[in-house]
C-alpha cells in the first residue's frame, strides 16, 4: 500500500500563491476558508535582509490529535496517510480545530460565497457546507485517481513534491534523498529549508507543536 | 528529416491520441469523449485544450479546461501534446472566476449621458454598435482625414495584428499599444546599438552552457513564473547568478549567488563600470570591437569615468560587493548572459540604461555564442509576422511614406518614431489638443496605464468619439467613452493559434458568455462595415477560423507547402500538428562575422556611439544621468519628498489593473499597499496595516502600509492599477524630466515622494 507524503522545498518557493488559488479553485472553498497558506517571513537588516515563505497546510500527522478528539469519527486517518473528512458525519463541534497543533482546520460559520448572494457552479458543493469543519485532504481522491494534489500540479516553482514515500524508487523518495529533506517528526511532511532560514520559521515536530499550543 | 506526405505526418502527430474520436458540436467547438470523466454520467466533465493568456505574454501556458454542462468548473495543468508546460500560476487558475463572473460586461452598450460624467449605459445590438462606430469613423475620415482615428490595444496582446491590419487599411498611421509604457523602450535601445530590435532584452541562461547569468532588474518569480524553472535548471547545472534589483525579491532569495541592491536609476553607471572592468582587464572581445563596432574609443573613455569607488557611491552598493560582481564577471570560464525587461524603459535615461546593459553582451564576447545571446537560424512558424499586416509597417523608409508623415508622435519623439512601428501614446492629450487625433478605437485599454491619468481621461472626453472593448465595465476609462463592447476572454477564444517552433497548437474555445465576441471578430466586423470585407474574410461568426486559414496559413510558405489545414490542427488536438521542414544546419557561432549587414545601423556596425542619436542631437554615447528629481539632483525637492518612488513592477496575483474582480485573487492583496523599509516606517510612526498618504509633488493617494525589509531603505515600492489609488495619476509628463526624450516612456521607477500617516 502506498504511503503518501509531501515535500515542501522552501528553497524553491516563489511566494506566488498558485497553490492557494489552485486549491480554492478545485474545491470552491468559501471566502476565508483556505486549506493551505503562504506566509512571508523576513529576517536580517539591509544590506543583509532576507525574505522567504512559510507554507502552511494540514501536516497529516501520524497520530493526529484531531482524529483522537472527534466524537463522531468524521475525521479519520487513512491507511495511506492523509487525514480526511466525512462532511456527512461532521457536527461542527470544533474540538478538532482546538486540537490541531498546526491551525490547519477551519470551522465554517459564515454562509458566504465568492460573489454576494450567488452560488457559482464551482461552489455548488462547498456552499452546502456550513457549521462544519473543512481541511486539506492532500487531495486524497485525486491521488487515488492517479492525479497529483492540486497545489503540487500548479506550483510554478516546483517547490512541492508528492508521492509514495514507502517506494524508494518514487520521485518523492528520490527527492528526499537527493535534497536532504527533513521529515517533520510525527507528520507526513518533509521540508527542504534554506540554509540561513531561522529555525523558528520552520514547522515544529508534532510533539513540539502540541506542547507549544498547550503553552498558549 | 525524412520526407512524409501530409496524411502520414498528421497520423504521426496524432498518434498519441489513439482512439480519441473527435466530436464537432453544433457551436463549432470540439469534444474528446475519451477525456470525459466517468464519475457522473448525467453531467460529464468535458476537457477542452487551450492556452492561458493571464499574464499578457501571449498564449504561453497550456491548460485543460474542465467543462460541465457548458460551465467551466476547473482548470488543470496540461501535459498532453508534448507540451513543455510549466505549472499554471494563481492568475491562470483563477480564470474560472473570470469567465463566470457576475460583473462581466456581456452586451454592447452606448452611453445616454455626456462623457466625463459617471456613465449611464443602454444595451444595444451588435449591429447597431458596429454601424454606429463605422458611420462615425467614416464621417471623421471624410471630414478630417483617416489619420485622425487612432486604433490601440492594451491587454491582451493577441489582437494586435488584426487591429494593425484594420488601422492601415483604414488609412491611419496612428496605431498604438500598451507597449508605449511596457518594454518596447528596450527595442529602441537595441535599434540604436544593433540597428534592429531583436536584441532588446538580452537573453536568459541556457542550462548546461551558461556559466554566469546576470538577472538585471527583473523578478521572473512573479512576472514570468513559466520561465523561472529555466533559471533554476541553469543554476543546478553550475551557472552562477547575479541579481541586480533594489528589492530582495523571491528571485534574489531563490537563485542569487550575489545580489546588487542598487539605487533605482543608477544602472547605466553600473553597466559602464562593468564595461570599464572588462576593458581594463583586457577581457573584452577584440575581434568584435575592432572589426564589427563603431565608436569604441568614445565608449571606452566614458567607461573610464566609472571607477569602482565612484560607481559604488552612485549606486549605493558597497565597494566590496561591487568588486565581487566584477570578479565574477572577469573570472567566469565560459559564456555569460544578461536578461533585463520592462524596468529599464521606466526611467528618463531608460533607453540609455538599456543600451549600457545590452552593450556588455557583445563587449564580453557573448554575442551569438552558445550559452550567451544566441542568434538562432532554426526555422519556426511566426504567424503574426507573415503577410498579415501587409508589410506596410516596414520600419525602413516609413519617413518617406506620406501616410507615416501623419504619425501624431513624430514631433515629440523622433527617435522612437524612427525605430518603432507604432505611435508613442504618452502625449495623447497633446495630440487631441492639437486636433491630430479625434477618435479612438481601443481594445483592453485602461487610462490608468498612463502617467498624469486625468489628462488622458479629459482627452477621451474631448474626442469626437471613443470606443472601448473590455471584459468588465471600468469607470476609470469607460466614463470617458461613447460605446463599450464585450470582449471574449482567453479561454473563450480560438484566435490566435499557438505556435512553438514548427508546431501548431489549436485552441479549443469554450462557449463565450453573453454576447461577448473575440477581439478578432469585433475588429473584423468593424472592418467589414468600413468596406474591408475581403481583407477580413467577411467577418461574422467563425471569422477567427477563416482568418487563421485564409490569411495566416496562406501567408506562411511552409504551411502552404505542407498542405496543412486548420481542420488538421483541430483534429490533432491536444497534440500539435508538426509542419515538416528541412531545418538548416545550425549556424556557426558569431554569425555577424559572415553575414552581410548583420548590424543594419548607419555605419553597418554595432554602434557604441549611435549615429541616429547624433542625427537627432542627443549624446551618442551612453552615460549615467541623474534623474531630474532625485535626492542628488534636487535636494530641495527631496527635503519634502525624501523617498524614491518605485512602481510598475509585478505582483503574483494581478497584472497591471487586471484580476481585481476575481475574489480568489483579490483576497491575496485586498488593498493598495506601499512597501516601506522598517526604519523609514518607524521614523514616520507608521506600522504595518496603517492607512497612509503617498504624496508626490503632483498629487497624493491613500494606501495601506506594508513594513518590510525587502525594499531598500529610502526607496518605496507600490503596485499600480488600483482605481481607488492610482499611483500613475500622481505623476506628471514633461519630456526630459519625467518622460524619456528618446522613447517617450514615463519614469515610473525614479520619482520622489513622501509617506505619512493618514
Amino acid at each position: 500500500m502506498a504511503k503518501y507524503g509531501m515535500v515542501l522545498d522552501l528553497t524553491r518557493c516563489l511566494g506566488c500563491y498558485a497553490c492557494v488559488v489552485a486549491c480554492k479553485m478545485c474545491y470552491g472553498t468559501r471566502p476565508g476558508v483556505d486549506y493551505n497558506g503562504v506566509k512571508r517571513v523576513e529576517w536580517g537588516e539591509y544590506p543583509d535582509a532576507h525574505q522567504r515563505y512559510q507554507l502552511t497546510m494540514c501536516m497529516h500527522c501520524d497520530n493526529a490529535p484531531c482524529v483522537e478528539v472527534c466524537p463522531v469519527k468524521a475525521t479519520t486517518k487513512t491507511e495511506e496517510g492523509p487525514v480526511v473528512m466525512d462532511y456527512e458525519k461532521c457536527i461542527g463541534c470544533g474540538l478538532c480545530v482546538q486540537a490541531c497543533p498546526y491551525d490547519a482546520r477551519t470551522l465554517v460559520t459564515e454562509d458566504e460565497t465568492a460573489f454576494d448572494g450567488q452560488v457559482m457552479v464551482y461552489e455548488e458543493e462547498s456552499s452546502k457546507r456550513l457549521n462544519l469543519v473543512e481541511k486539506c485532504t492532500m487531495c486524497y481522491a485525486r491521488a487515488q485517481n492517479g492525479q497529483k494534489p492540486m497545489c503540487v500540479d500548479h506550483c510554478p516553482g516546483r517547490a512541492r513534491i508528492h508521492g509514495d514515500v514507502s517506494d524508494p524508487e518514487s520521485e518523492i523518495s528520490k527527492y528526499i534523498a537527493e535534497h536532504g529533506a527533513v521529515q517533520v517528526e510525527g507528520t507526513s511532511i518533509w521540508i527542504v529549508a534554506p540554509a540561513d532560514m531561522p529555525k523558528e520559521y520552520l514547522p515544529l515536530s508534532l510533539a513540539d507543536a502540541i506542547a507549544a499550543k498547550a503553552a498558549k | 528529416m525524412m520526407k512524409m506526405n501530409r496524411r502520414e505526418f498528421l497520423k504521426l502527430a496524432t498518434a498519441t491520441t489513439a482512439g480519441a474520436a473527435m466530436i464537432c458540436t453544433a457551436d463549432g467547438s470540439y469534444i474528446f469523449p475519451d477525456a470525459v470523466a466517468k464519475a457522473d454520467p448525467a453531467a460529464p466533465e468535458v476537457v477542452y485544450y487551450n492556452h492561458c493568456q493571464g499574464c499578457n505574454s501571449g498564449p504561453k501556458c497550456g491548460m485543460k479546461l474542465i467543462v460541465k454542462d457548458g460551465q467551466l468548473i476547473r482548470i488543470e495543468r496540461r501535459s498532453e501534446g508534448g507540451h513543455n508546460n510549466p505549472n499554471i500560476c494563481a492568475k491562470g487558475a483563477a480564470q474560472v472566476q473570470d469567465i463566470h463572473n457576475p460583473n462581466r460586461l456581456l452586451h454592447p452598450m452606448k452611453r445616454t449621458n455626456p462623457k466625463g460624467e459617471p456613465a449611464q449605459w443602454e444595451q444595444i445590438s451588435w449591429e447597431e454598435a458596429i454601424e454606429t462606430i463605422a458611420a462615425k469613423f467614416t464621417e471623421i475620415k471624410e471630414k478630417y482625414g483617416a489619420d485622425k482615428v487612432m486604433f490601440t490595444t492594451g491587454d491582451p496582446k493577441e489582437p494586435r495584428p488584426v487591429l494593425q491590419r484594420l488601422c492601415f487599411l483604414f488609412g491611419s498611421p496612428n496605431y498604438g499599444t500598451e507597449s508605449s509604457t511596457c518594454s518596447t523602450g528596450t527595442r529602441v535601445a537595441s535599434y540604436l546599438n544593433y540597428g534592429k530590435n531583436s536584441f532588446a532584452t538580452g537573453a536568459g541562461p541556457t542550462p548546461g552552457k551558461t556559466k554566469l547569468f546576470i538577472n538585471w532588474g527583473t523578478n521572473p518569480a512573479w512576472s514570468s513564473s513559466y520561465y523561472f524553472e529555466t533559471i533554476q535548471k541553469a543554476k543546478a547545472s553550475g551557472c552562477k547568478v547575479i541579481v541586480v534589483d533594489p528589492r530582495v525579491t523571491p528571485t534574489v532569495s531563490c537563485v542569487a549567488d550575489l545580489h546588487l541592491q542598487i539605487r533605482p536609476a543608477t544602472d547605466a553607471a553600473l553597466a559602464l563600470c562593468f564595461g570599464n572592468a572588462l576593458i581594463q582587464a583586457d577581457k573584452y572581445d577584440h575581434d568584435f570591437v575592432e572589426n564589427y563596432s563603431h565608436g569604441f574609443e568614445e565608449y571606452k573613455a566614458r567607461c573610464a569615468e566609472y571607477t569602482v569607488e565612484k560607481t559604488a557611491e552612485i549606486c549605493q552598493i558597497s565597494v566590496e560587493t561591487l568588486q565581487k560582481a566584477i570578479d565574477m564577471i572577469l573570472g567566469v570560464e565560459g559564456p555569460m548572459t544578461i536578461q533585463f525587461r520592462a524596468a529599464y524603459p521606466h526611467h528618463v535615461n531608460g533607453v540609455g540604461m538599456a543600451r549600457a546593459i545590452q552593450t556588455l553582451i557583445p563587449l564580453s564576447g557573448n554575442l551569438d555564442v552558445d550559452g550567451g545571446q544566441r542568434v538562432s537560424n532554426a526555422k519556426s512558424i511566426s504567424l503574426e509576422n507573415t503577410k498579415y499586416t501587409g508589410n506596410k509597417l516596414a520600419t525602413k523608409g516609413q519617413y518617406d511614406d506620406p501616410t507615416f508623415a501623419l504619425r501624431a508622435d513624430r514631433e515629440y519623439f523622433p527617435v522612437w518614431a524612427e525605430c518603432i512601428d507604432e505611435i508613442q501614446l504618452n502625449m495623447l492629450p497633446e495630440y487631441v489638443r492639437d486636433g491630430k487625433i479625434r477618435a479612438a478605437f481601443m481594445l483592453g485599454q485602461n487610462a490608468m496605464m498612463w502617467p498624469d491619468t486625468a489628462a488622458f481621461q479629459k482627452a477621451f472626453d474631448e474626442m469626437d468619439f471613443a470606443v472601448a472593448c473590455d471584459y468588465y465595465i471600468n469607470p476609470w476609462t469607460h466614463d470617458h467613452c461613447d460605446i463599450i463592447l464585450p470582449s471574449a476572454m482567453s479561454p473563450e477564444r480560438n484566435y490566435p493559434i499557438t505556435t512553438n517552433g514548427m508546431k501548431i497548437y489549436g485552441r479549443q474555445a469554450i462557449p463565450a458568455q453573453g454576447e461577448a465576441h473575440s477581439d478578432c471578430r469585433i475588429v473584423a466586423d468593424l472592418a467589414c462595415a468600413l468596406g474591408f470585407s475581403e481583407e477580413f474574410c467577411g467577418g461574422g461568426e467563425g471569422v477567427e477560423d477563416k482568418i487563421i486559414e485564409n490569411i495566416l496559413f496562406a501567408g506562411n510558405k511552409d504551411i502552404v507547402a505542407a498542405g496543412v489545414k486548420l481542420a488538421d490542427v483541430y483534429a490533432a488536438a491536444p497534440n500539435p500538428v508538426v509542419v515538416p521542414t528541412e531545418q538548416p544546419a545550425e549556424n556557426p557561432e558569431k554569425k555577424y562575422r559572415t553575414q552581410d549587414n548583420f548590424f543594419p545601423t548607419p555605419t553597418g556596425k554595432f554602434e557604441f556611439a549611435s549615429e541616429v542619436l547624433k542625427k537627432f542631437g542627443f549624446d551618442p554615447v551612453v552615460d549615467h544621468i541623474e534623474p531630474a528629481y532625485s535626492p542628488v539632483s534636487t535636494p530641495d525637492v527631496a527635503k519634502d519628498f525624501p523617498l524614491i518612488l518605485n512602481t510598475g513592477s509585478r505582483v503574483p496575483m494581478y497584472v497591471h489593473s487586471r484580476h481585481r474582480q476575481q475574489p480568489w485573487l483579490r483576497a491575496l492583496m485586498p488593498d493598495p499597499i506601499v512597501r516601506l523599509y522598517p526604519t523609514d516606517a518607524a521614523e514616520r510612526g507608521i506600522v504595518e496595516g496603517d492607512d497612509v498618504i503617498l504624496a508626490t509633488p503632483f498629487g497624493e493617494i491613500k494606501v495601506k502600509a506594508e513594513v518590510t525589509n525587502i525594499v531598500k531603505p529610502g526607496v518605496i515600492d507600490i503596485f499600480h492599477g488600483w482605481q481607488q489609488a492610482n499611483v500613475n495619476g500622481i505623476m506628471n509628463r514633461v519630456i526630459g524630466e519625467t518622460l524619456d526624450p528618446l522613447s517617450g516612456f514615463p519614469a515610473f521607477k525614479e520619482g520622489l515622494c513622501q509617506v505619512r500617516k493618514a
